[in-house]
């Protein structure tokens, strides 16, 4: 590096990972530059170039989890929880009529766990296996198969509600 | 495999982890299963949602990718500055060490009228201390030198080492610098040790 075309062009979709695991956007900008510069640092410990999306994905998440034990967030079960960390609610009326579902699903999306965001991210956006999603979030494979599952009955409930409210 | 065991592997099934007879096995549990069936709808329009928002223009400050260029940019001349550093405190070790051994006399310039040796060639001088590496340095005009400004010499310079030592030249941003890693053998080492 400096960072090649190829590597340079997959920022935008470490920034929207960074974006689910932090839940804010500046805060995902930092984290997405400390990811690239990370692996800049550590450029040959990368061996297989077609798993550089899955290596850039769990430097941002070991550099996040790290921050959070910074901050002293961070406990070993409290992402596996089903409630919303923050207690956010759906404001379906101020949501766009344009993209009026898209926004829905986002806002559903806002309000689950940052584990079961993440994981419905990699799972569902950028189409990666459950073992590779165990692999980025250092959880094991099973436990990225239950966030799934928590997160999609938790999307569909949250989703339903808000289609209900707008009607 | 029970119809229960079938529907726990639905988001194995979803996440695309299932593949050839698994994943047969569990699309004919999809057809007789309504609940499953139903699940897999509701996951498939979240994702094809979510999905869509991905796509969505804006979503990346555009001025990202930039930053981060800047910053590994900046990290890497950072780290090549360093590296200059220590080159030129080794090669200042080194010219030390080949001077102390006399076997490194000065440069000569072709133009310089004060230049003490001739055509540029340096005067091997004594013979160098026991360990020491030796070195040649030859100055000269480029073959096709032009016209220089005013109080500007261009000049080539060709530093020759005995099989003691490796010269690396690293090139810089500034093309008139060069920087010149001197490494000791392994040879060179062990009869110096």
């Amino acid at each position: 590096m400096p960072l090649d075309d190829e590597l340079e062009a997959l920022v935008p979709r470490v920034y929207r990972f960074a974006r689910r695991l932090t839940g804010n956007v500046h805060r995902a900008e930092d984290l997405t530059q400390e990811t690239f510069l990370r692996a800049w640092r550590r450029r040959g410990q990368l061996r297989d170039p077609r798993r550089t999306l899955v290596w850039l994905f769990r430097i941002a998440a070991n550099l996040w989890r790290d921050e959070l034990r910074r901050r002293g967030v961070l406990t070993e079960d409290a992402e596996l929880t089903a409630e919303p960390v923050d207690g956010r609610m759906l404001a379906p009326e101020t949501i766009a009529d344009e993209h009026e579902q898209v926004e829905r699903a986002l806002a559903a999306l806002a309000t689950l766990p940052p584990r079961q965001q993440s994981v419905l991210h990699l799972v569902a956006v950028e189409r990666l296996s459950l073992s590779e999603v165990s692999e980025i979030l250092g959880i094991t494979r099973n436990a990225a198969r239950v966030n799934l599952c928590l997160a999609r009955k938790r999307m569909r409930e949250l989703f339903s509600e808000a289609n209900q409210s707008a009607e | 495999m029970t119809h229960r065991e079938l529907c726990d592997r639905l988001d194995e099934f979803l996440a695309g982890d299932l593949v050839g007879t698994p994943c047969d096995e569990f699309e004919c549990h999809l057809a007789d299963c309504p609940r499953c069936r139903d699940e897999a709808d509701s996951y498939s329009r979240i994702v094809e949602l979510l999905r869509t928002a991905d796509r969505e223009p804006g979503d990346c400050p555009p001025l990202l990718p930039a930053r981060v260029q800047e910053a590994v940019s900046r990290r890497r001349s950072r780290r090549r500055t360093m590296a200059a550093a220590a080159a030129i405190v080794l090669v200042a070790i080194g010219g030390f060490a080949w001077m102390a051994g006399g076997r490194f006399g000065p440069v000569a310039h072709p133009d310089d009228p004060e230049s003490t040796a001739s055509g540029g060639k340096r005067d091997p001088g004594p013979a160098a201390a026991p360990g020491f590496p030796e070195g040649i340095a030859v100055v000269e005009a480029p073959p096709s030198a032009r016209p220089e400004p005013p109080g500007q010499r261009t000049a080539a310079v060709t530093v020759e080492f005995s099989d003691d030592v490796i010269g690396v030249p690293i090139e810089t941003d500034d093309p008139s610098v060069t920087i010149l890693w001197v490494y000791p053998t392994l040879g060179h080492v062990a009869a110096g040790d």
